[in-house]
Parts: C-alpha cells; structure tokens; sequence
C-alpha cells in the first residue's frame, strides 16, 4: 500500500491578505432546478476565485449534488447564469426546456472543470494510464507521448505509479478514487468539483484520498466540495455553505459557519454529525 | 478424395457469393440493430411503436417466407411500378431486382430484429456513471460513442452478437431459392445432373464448418478484446 508521506512538501497557498483579489474562474448567481414539481434548487449563487475551496453541506436531500451537477451541466438549470473564466453560458428555451445554446462551448467549458465522483467512475475497459489520457488526447489534442508524460507524473503525485497498468477492477476503492482524481487533474481544469469522494470508500481507504485532496488545496487548486468529513472541511476550505431545501442558509469562513453557527437548523444539523 | 465432376470451380465462386452475402447481411443487420435498439430505448413514441412493430413481424414470420415475401413481392410492386411509368408517361424501363441485392436486404433486415434485441439489453447494461464521466470531461457524443459507449456495450453484445452471426451464416442457405447462385444453389444443380447429391452436399457441409470454425476463433478474439479489464483478478 502506498502512503502519501512519500509526497514532496507544497508551495503555499496564495495569501489571503494580498492586496487584489484573485481572479474569478467559476461564476453562478440565481441557480434554480426543479424535478417535475419539486424545486430542488431555488436559487443559489457561488464565486470560486483562484484558490478557493468551497465546501457545500447539509443533510440528504438539500441539493448539494445537484448543485455541483449544474456547475458542468451534468444536469441543465432551469435559471440562473454561469460563467467560466469570465465566458458566459447562453441559453435558450426549448420544447424539451432550457438548454445551452452551444454544445461545443459546453463542451469547451466542462473540460475547464472537472468532476470527481462518488463511485469513481473510471472507464472499465481502459487500463489506469489509458484513462488518464483519454481526454488531453481526444478532447484537448495533445499527443500519445506528451499525455503519457504528464499522467506518469499525475500517477506520482496520486501515489499509483506502479498501478499504471491495472484495469480498474484490479485496484481498490482507495485507489481508483485516487486515478479517479488524477484523471480529472489531467485537463489541467480551473476548478474541480467533488461530490463525496470519500462517501464510497471503506473507512480506511479515506485518509489517502482525502491525503490527496488536501494536497490539490494547498497547492491553490480551485475546487469545490460536497463531503460529510467535517474536520477535513474545516481545514481544508476557504468557505462553507450550508445548503437546507435548494437554499444556501448560511456561508462564511470554516470557523464562522461550524463553531459559531447562527441558524437553529445549522446547530441542529452540526450536533448530529 | 471428393469427384466434384468439374464443378470444383464454380462451387468456389459459390462459397464466395455466400461469404459475401453473409457479410453485408451481417453489416446491414449491425446497423438496423442499433437504429433499432436506440429507438426501442427512446422516450419518444413513434419510433417506439415503429420498433415494436418492426420486431415483431420478422419474429413472427418464417424466414423463408419472408423472403419470398420480399423478392417476389417486391418483383411485384416493381412491375406494377414500371407499368405505371409506361402508361403514365410511356417511359419504358424494366426494373428488375437483383438476386443478390433482394437477398443481401432481406437477411440484413430479419437478423437487424435478431440484433435489436441485443443490443437493447446490451446499451442498458452499460454502466451510466461512466458515460457521465466522459460527459464531463467534454467529450462529444460522437465522441463518448466510438470510445466508451460502443466498447462497453460490445462486451455484453458479444455472446448475443456471435450467436446471431452464426444463425445468419446458415440462414444464407435459403437464398438459393430466389435464384441467387450461392454454394448451396450450385451444389444442388450438380446433384441433379451427376446424380450424386451425397458428394456436393458434403463438400457444402465442410465449407459451411470451416466458416463457422473461422468464426469461432475471431468471436474468441474479439471476446478477449472486449472483456479486457472484466475479469476479477487483483494482483
Ligand atoms: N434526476 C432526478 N429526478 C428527480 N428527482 C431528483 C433527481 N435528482 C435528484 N432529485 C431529487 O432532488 C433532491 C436533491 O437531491 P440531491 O441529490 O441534489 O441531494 P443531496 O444534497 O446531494 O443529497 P445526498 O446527501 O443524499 O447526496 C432530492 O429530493 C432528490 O430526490
Ligand atoms: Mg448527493
């Protein structure tokens, strides 16, 4: 089993006192997504600035996937804006609903934010290093040899070197979660999305993982997350949101949102964990 | 050693019509079967019904009838098509159908049934997770198809697939009845004449084993191929 002590010590993350703000890679105001008649999501809007680790809670059912799902369009708003880099998503109205105008520029933008799932989701009929390489070469054009190059040096730092060759069904949980991650950081995207990485993994497969996250955070990844590791959350994330019935109920900074929490519903949902 | 009383050469040319039939069948049946297969899948109603329809005339009816049905039929509807023409606008052409083309059409439709049925439960097998991981990854559907759709769904097709392949290879024996001059169609000719079916019936056997033994080597191939990364095993 490999362990992540092997892994080199980070730069820093960005200072939070400089004197600018970073720069905004990820945008979205006024969120809304109903299913049949239940609004799942009735309005939710984020900002994720270079470095930002945004971490999404609240109990089962709040909206927190379909949240993450909307920002890469795995599932299409019902209202509200997006905007990657400063490029906005246009939409328009259907008979099958609201849907982007362009399918390349979705495209375009999906590869600029890359989602890690639950279930892993690695393609099974590729080995480790095939689905590393998938998407920089059919979908970013680079060549066989440079995106080798660039997913043995993703392996290292995911700690799988040695697994390169292994068909999904030959590693554990741990990590496939692991290539699963590696695999997404391969696009090189501006923001990456987690929607609990952790949740499917036997208790002591989590630490490697999280081992891992923790790693893309202080070296100034984007990223945001849905996860139940609270204590993961509070060091790892620039802000917490606490989602309740497709609403956002509170936000703040780590320590504001889980020590001093305001709402009753937040105290009540923070004593349970 | 088999007396094939001369007919060596033209029972060759034979076993090709009959390579070449089974082929383009099996192309046209791969193509009809996913067509079919997405629209027995789709929400919508119309190609639904159309689907449904579809399948289960060609499984309802014998295969020989049905392509007497459409040779003869279809010889039919042509006549009455140039007649048409010459009387409406004297034009005076005879559309004649081709054995081969009539038998190529056929057998690709009545197996493209076969081959819906597959690949329905083969495209339902596939794991939605990992489509949605290369969505997300801003593939094309195109794209997602050709490299991780189609690859996938091979694997759970295969067994079906092969199996149809085999029955069609065998079903191409039936075309000698519209005329087409297949393997089997020259072999019973030169029975008649020489008087010695037993001698032509067997050389159509063993061709036929040999084709289908062909088959079960590549199926055993592909299989490998597509079922790389299936096998349990950790190391
Ligand atoms: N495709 C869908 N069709 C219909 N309803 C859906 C669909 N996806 C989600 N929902 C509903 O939307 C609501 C929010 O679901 P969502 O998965 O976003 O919650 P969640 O906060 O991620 O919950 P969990 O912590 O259990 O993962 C739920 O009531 C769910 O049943
Ligand atoms: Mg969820």
């Amino acid at each position: 089993m490999t362990t992540m002590t092997t892994l080199q010590p980070s730069e820093s993350r960005p200072s939070p006192v400089s004197s600018e703000p970073a720069e905004v890679l990820l945008r979205v105001e006024g969120i809304k997504k109903r299913f049949g008649d239940t609004h799942v999501l009735k309005g939710i809007s984020l900002t994720a600035r270079r470095g930002d680790v945004i971490t999404l809670i609240g109990s089962s059912g709040s909206g927190k996937s379909t949240f993450l799902r909307c920002l890469n369009l795995l599932e299409q708003p019902d209202g509200g804006e997006l905007e990657i880099h400063g490029q906005p998503v246009h939409f328009t109205t259907t008979r099958h609903g609201r849907v982007p105008q362009d399918e390349k520029r979705v495209q375009w933008m999906r590869s600029r934010v890359a989602m890690v799932f639950q279930n892993f989701n690695l393609w099974s009929h590729m080995t480790l290093l095939e689905n590393i390489i998938e998407a920089p070469i059919h979908v970013q054009g680079y060549s066989r040899a440079e995106a080798i190059n660039e997913a043995r040096c993703l392996l290292a730092k995911v700690g799988l070197e040695e697994r390169a060759d292994h068909y999904p069904s030959q590693l554990s949980g741990g990590q496939q979660q692991r290539g699963a991650i590696a695999r997404a950081l391969a696009m090189n995207p501006d923001v990456m999305l987690f929607d609990e990485p952790t949740s499917a993994l036997d208790p002591e497969l989590v630490g490697d993982v999280l081992a891992v996250m923790r790693r893309l955070a202080e070296e100034g990844r984007t990223m945001v997350l849905v996860t139940h590791e609270m204590d993961f959350a509070r060091d790892v994330s620039t802000r917490i949101m606490y989602l309740n019935q497709g609403e956002v109920e509170e936000e703040g900074p780590p320590q504001q949102v889980l020590d001093t929490p305001r709402s009753n519903r937040l105290r009540q949902f923070l004593s349970t964990r | 050693m088999l007396n094939l009383h001369g007919y060596g050469m033209r029972l060759i040319e034979g076993a090709l019509v009959t390579v070449e039939l089974a082929a383009l069948s099996l192309i046209i049946a791969v193509l009809l079967g996913l067509v079919t297969a997405s629209a027995k899948l789709s929400k919508r109603r119309l190609p639904h019904l159309l689907a449904t329809l579809y399948t289960t005339l060609i499984r309802g009816v014998p295969d020989l009838v049905l392509m007497m049905l459409f040779f003869f039929g279809g010889q039919v509807l042509m006549n009455d098509v140039s007649d048409w023409l010459y009387a409406r606008f004297g034009l005076d052409l005879f559309i004649n159908i081709d054995a081969f083309i009539a038998g190529v059409l056929t057998i690709g439709l009545i197996f493209g049934a076969y081959m819906g049925e597959t690949f329905r439960g083969a495209i339902q097998a596939v794991d939605k997770g990992q489509v949605e991981a290369a969505t997300a990854c801003g593939m094309s559907r195109a794209l997602i198809f050709r490299r991780i759709r189609f690859p996938l769904m091979m694997r759970h097709a295969l067994p079906g697939l092969s199996n149809n392949w085999l029955v069609l290879l065998k079903t191409t024996a039936l075309v000698s009845v519209i005329g087409l001059s297949d393997m089997v169609r020259v072999a019973t000719q030169a029975s008649k004449t020489t008087l010695e079916p037993f001698t032509f019936m067997l050389f159509v056997a063993v061709i036929y084993l040999l084709l289908t033994s062909l088959s079960e080597w590549v199926i055993k191939r592909l299989t490998r191929k597509y079922n790389a990364g299936f096998t349990r095993g950790r190391s």
